[in-house]
């Protein structure tokens, strides 16, 4: 059977170890990978304050730039463990929505999760949360160990 | 290629049995075996057992648990036979899917335990070392929010063990009828 596993990155330290799980299992059950990664609105996420709003649109491009990297990074990674893989890059969208749409496509989601504390509540960060909270699709959660402990 | 051990941790609810269709959907019986760990309450001693007695031993007061004692050690293996037939239950719950899954190729393991689920599956993580963990999302006291309630989260999160989440909701409607209704009266739906 052809198996498709959706893979979202944010890029943040704790992806990387679970990518490189994540890839193993793809591996192991032969299955395709999509790389995810999704560009909210700056003004809509509210990370861009008004007095930086002049420079919204540099601080946009500057993510998307970096968005990309982490997407060129993941697909280095799969070619190395020889899993086929593509990239998505989503722009202006919250990120547990575009999980949303795109897992219908998919077998099966797998997310990395972060141990910082105070940022994560439950197990997961609130964008997992919020997209398992709707999931079709079975979600691998990877937790990986705090760099710090 | 390595076969991957995946615990799937059941409650005797419908809810977590939900886990099963997707490990079967996502899985290859040759690459993967499983261990469904039944984790049940621990079983009530009826109140006619034997209370403790205090006896004076070299003058000092000690309980002493008056079955344990008994001219036949009655009350003591009773209450083993008691544990076992509760382990036995255990089994017995989870025997259908078991043979199910190895009809359909599996390599399939039955694991049993009592009390707090969340503090048995991280035990059996501990000793087991699993490749992964599969449950669903709710179970009968929402099996996957025990297992990731603060103490065992740390654990879990210790262990590195892989947890793959599965919504009821998420399960198609015939992979879940084809082993949710397996071999059991199919109520009638609307």
């Amino acid at each position: 059977m052809y198996r498709r596993i959706l893979m979202p990155t944010d890029g943040s330290g704790c992806a990387r170890n679970a990518m490189r799980k994540g890839l193993e299992l793809a591996k192991q059950l032969g299955a395709s990978v999509t790389f995810m990664h999704v560009l909210e609105n700056p003004l809509v996420a509210g990370y861009a304050a008004p007095e930086a709003l002049p420079y919204s649109a540099q601080l946009y491009q500057d993510l998307k730039e970096a968005g990309r990297e982490i997407l060129d990074e993941a697909l280095a990674m799969a070619e190395e463990m020889g899993v086929e893989a593509h990239a998505d890059l989503i722009e202006n969208r919250r990120p547990a929505d575009a999980i949303h749409d795109a897992e219908a496509e998919h077998d099966l989601v797998i997310m990395g999760t972060h141990g910082r504390r105070g940022v994560d509540r439950w197990m997961f960060g609130s964008v997992a949360e919020g997209a398992l909270r709707r999931a079709g699709t079975p979600f691998l959660v990877i937790r990986s160990e705090d760099e710090t402990s | 290629m390595n076969v991957l051990r995946i615990l799937i941790p059941l409650d005797g609810s419908e809810l977590s049995r939900t886990a099963l269709p997707a490990v079967r959907t996502l899985f290859d019986p040759s690459r993967a075996h499983l261990t469904l760990l039944r984790v049940g309450e621990e079983p009530a001693m009826p109140s006619d057992a034997p209370a403790p007695v205090q006896v004076m031993i070299d003058g000092e007061a000690r309980m002493r648990d008056l079955g344990m004692h008994d001219e036949e050690g009655e009350a003591h293996v009773w209450a083993s036979q008691e544990w076992e037939s509760a382990r036995a239950r255990l089994r017995d719950d989870v025997s259908e899917d078991a043979e199910r899954l190895k009809e359909e190729g599996w390599t399939v393991h039955v694991a049993t335990g009592f009390g707090d689920p969340a503090r048995e599956i991280v035990a059996w993580c501990e000793e087991e070392r699993p490749d992964l963990v599969a449950m669903a999302t709710h179970g009968r006291t929402g099996l996957a929010r025990a297992l990731l309630g603060s103490v065992a989260e740390r654990a879990v999160r210790r262990l590195g063990v892989p947890v793959l989440l599965v919504r009821p909701e998420a399960i198609r409607r015939d992979d879940a009828a084809a082993l949710l209704d397996a071999g059991r009266e199919v109520s009638s739906a609307p």
